[in-house]
């Protein structure tokens, strides 16, 4: 169990590093963790560093830390948590950059997927709806389904309606499907 | 933990009851006063000035209707344009007007006052039975809110609590609270449905724990269903009774049917707990032989109640929907609100989620209690060790609550849509900035209207406010940049800041909250509530003086 000194010293380390770490390195985490490590460590994180756990000090500059480092853990989730944001961080990254800027961060949701509300539905949503542009129906209709396993909602509903009325071979779709 | 620490009041400001708990020694117990701990959030404005809080206000509606002002929380944070505010206007006895920057004004006893300014006093009412019940000042609070509640709900809230001359350490979810209360807080990972049957609302929330971490993953609602519509049910079968005694219709008198309503909602709750009620209300018209006699079974009142109870079905169904689950992927229910003491509306709690709810905790005062808890974690979540130092206690001791932003904002865009910035469900706190640049040549300003929703079209969300900044340079469109910064702090309330960065110095505006008050307005209203007089102890009961 971390003594107050060693919260603090964490919390400093962490507050040093904001203008240079990587997400990976301020979750603790390896850049070829999986989605479960990346987060088991957020959880983590936010047990020992959560504002909430400062709140006994005052409104003091310990607080204030935790509260500009707490931001960063959860930006560094949200980044690494979704893969289309991971892909393009670890691109970023190459180039020398230790944060997705804000306009790539803050990539716009299309209608469709705003009409989801389980995060990873809408991912798979929008995975089925790339391969289904180039074509790959089955493949498409896979993630629908996982999607709908999650979240039973139109959006994906009518995606998986295009799918199977497509007009390119729905019978060897059907046939592999429901074999 | 350190026992002398003042202790943080957790508070349920409910729409029909307010509630209060404190934790001490390790244990949360709800505040009384008296045999009362559930007090209605009812204020009566009296003629002489001065206000009355709780029971006695409540008594009031009988008596002189036009100036008890109850169920004031559904007023709370919103616009006066708002179609729920309208739909209050038709409802209520009491006078909504419409105050400065759209705020909603309550007119009574001869005063105007703020829906906050409603909340203060019952806020204040609760501190001080408090401070009287513990012996002690008490400052410090954690205030529980709906799920659903937007960000201009929240912060008017937070202003009450700060009239009332409380310091709101945290903003929680009512759901959250009474999850909380019942320590679902262990390792395991479960999903929770919190089903929150009221005076006048019916909500439910989806809630997952994941390793001590608490999300909502859905929630949904019916603004006007509650217990009172039961009260009314019984109402007019005493209606019936008494136009059959004494052949005179009651329909137009107000002021008898506020006097019955009040009866009818005492056989109700004797009906929760007995298979019959029978009362004898004497002169029903003041004056006049006019004694009305009347009895209800259990069995007899079922078919009333079953089609009201029935209407919270679909609503669970949809909550489930939204977080992409069937009813059987539920692993706890957690009741809440008065009505579900009613055991019909158990039964069909089953009946939807096919198995039996939780109910060991008073379904009255479980969300102060989750609060109180909650506000004990937070100021007991470092523990002095005996070398002087600080440890954190166990996880299963504090819980963090991470809380989700319930619904996207997003700020105006040409041809009126929406430019989202945060997307719902996104963990907080967070910070998250965009980029605009001016659209006409030598723009001196930029308007920066924000909304909370989901729909593309600006209009169909709901408006927050904006802000503007100015003093832009002189330069061809396109060539300006603004950053907009929106930042979400840990009780889920919303920061806008615009920057210009171009001009060398630095300058930000901040966002003004439509429906909300401005600084000399919270002022005058501290005024007001500072010269409300001593309190309720000294005063030897529930009035509050100005
Ligand atoms: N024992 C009971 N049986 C049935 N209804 C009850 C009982 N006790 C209280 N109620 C009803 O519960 C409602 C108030 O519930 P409450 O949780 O205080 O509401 P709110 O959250 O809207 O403030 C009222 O309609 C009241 O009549
Ligand atoms: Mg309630």
């Amino acid at each position: 169990m971390p003594t107050k000194n060693e919260l603090r010293e964490h919390l400093h380390a962490l507050q040093a590093g904001l203008s240079s770490m990587t997400y990976y390195e301020f979750l603790g985490v390896r850049p070829s963790s999986d989605y479960v490590a990346i987060r088991d460590a957020y959880y983590d994180r936010a047990q020992q560093l959560h504002p909430d756990r400062f709140v006994a000090f005052g409104a003091g500059s310990l607080q204030r830390s935790a509260y500009a480092v707490y931001k960063r853990i959860s930006e560094a989730f949200s980044v690494l948590s979704d893969p289309h944001l991971r892909v393009a961080y670890d691109e970023a990254r190459l180039g020398g950059a230790h944060r997705l800027d804000d306009v790539a961060r803050a990539r716009r949701r299309s209608p469709q997927e705003r009409q989801l509300s389980n995060n990873f539905a809408r991912i798979y949503f929008r995975a089925a709806v790339k391969k289904l542009e180039r074509g790959l129906l089955r493949a498409a209709w896979i993630d629908v389904q996982l999607g709908l396993s999650l979240e039973d909602a139109p959006v994906l509903r009518e995606l998986e309606n295009r799918i199977i009325t497509h007009p390119e071979g729905p019978a060897s779709l059907q046939a592999e499907v429901f074999r | 933990m350190a026992t002398d620490q003042e202790p943080v009041l957790g508070i349920d400001l409910g729409t029909t009851n307010s509630a209060c708990a404190v934790v001490r020694d390790g244990r949360a117990s709800v505040v009384r006063r008296g045999d009362d701990r559930i007090i209605p959030s009812v204020v009566a404005a009296m003629s002489d000035g001065r206000w009355l809080v709780g029971t006695r206000a409540k008594k009031r509606r009988s008596v002189d209707p036009v100036n008890v002002i109850y169920s004031s929380k559904r007023l709370i944070g919103r616009r006066f344009g708002s179609a729920e505010v309208q739909e209050m206007r038709q409802r209520v006895p009491y006078r909504i007007v419409e105050g400065k920057n759209e705020a909603i004004m309550i007119e009574a006893g001869g005063k105007v006052v703020s829906a906050v300014e409603v909340a203060a006093h019952v806020l204040t009412y609760l501190r001080q039975m408090a401070e009287e019940a513990l012996g002690r000042r008490v400052r410090r609070s954690v205030i529980a809110v709906p799920a659903n509640f937007t960000d201009s709900q929240r912060s008017a809230t937070r202003i009450a609590a700060r009239l009332a001359g409380l310091d709101v350490i945290r903003v929680i979810n009512e759901p959250t609270a009474a999850a909380l209360a019942y320590g679902y807080i262990e390792d395991t990972d479960r999903v929770i449905a919190v089903y929150d049957f009221g005076g006048g609302t019916f909500d439910v929330t989806i809630l997952q724990i994941t390793r001590n971490v608490f999300e909502v993953l859905a929630t949904s609602g019916e603004m006007f269903l509650g217990g009172d519509d039961i009260d009314e049910a019984i109402l007019g079968l005493m209606v019936g009774a008494f136009e059959q005694q004494h052949g005179i219709s009651l329909r137009d008198n107000p002021v008898a049917l506020e006097r019955l309503r009040a009866v009818a909602e005492q056989v109700k709750i004797q009906l929760s707990s007995q298979s019959g009620a029978a009362v004898h209300v004497e002169e029903v018209l003041p004056g006049q032989r006019s004694d009305l006699d009347f009895s209800l079974r259990e069995a007899d009142l079922r078919p009333y109640v079953d089609p009201i109870v029935r209407r919270t079905i679909p609503v669970c169904q949809d909550a489930l929907r939204c977080a992409g689950l069937s009813p059987h992927q539920v692993d706890e229910i957690v009741l809440v609100g008065g009505t579900t003491r009613l055991p019909h509306v158990r039964s069909i709690v089953e009946e939807t989620f096919g198995k039996k709810p939780q109910t060991s905790i008073n379904p009255m005062s479980v969300v102060a209690v989750g609060a109180a808890i909650q506000g004990a974690a937070l100021m007991g979540s470092l523990v002095p060790m005996a070398d002087g130092g600080v440890s954190a206690p166990s996880a299963a001791a504090s819980a963090v609550l991470l809380d989700v932003v319930p619904r996207s904002l997003g700020v105006h865009t040409l041809g009126g849509y929406v430019d989202f910035i945060i997307e719902r469900n996104s963990a907080i706190p967070l910070e998250q900035t965009r980029f605009f640049t001016t659209t006409t040549d030598n723009q001196r300003f930029v308007r920066i209207q924000v909304c909370q929703g989901e729909d593309e079209v600006f209009e169909n969300n709901l408006k927050l406010g904006e802000l503007v900044l100015s003093g832009l340079r002189d330069a061809p469109r396109g060539e300006v940049t603004v950053a907009v910064t929106f930042e979400i702090n840990a009780d889920g309330l919303l920061e806008v800041r615009a920057m210009d960065k171009e001009t060398g110095q630095q300058q930000v505006a901040t966002m003004r909250v439509l429906g909300g008050l401005d600084d000399q307005e919270i002022e005058q209203m501290a005024t007001r509530m500072a010269s409300a007089g001593p309190g309720p102890s000294s005063r030897g009961g529930t009035v509050v003086s100005r």
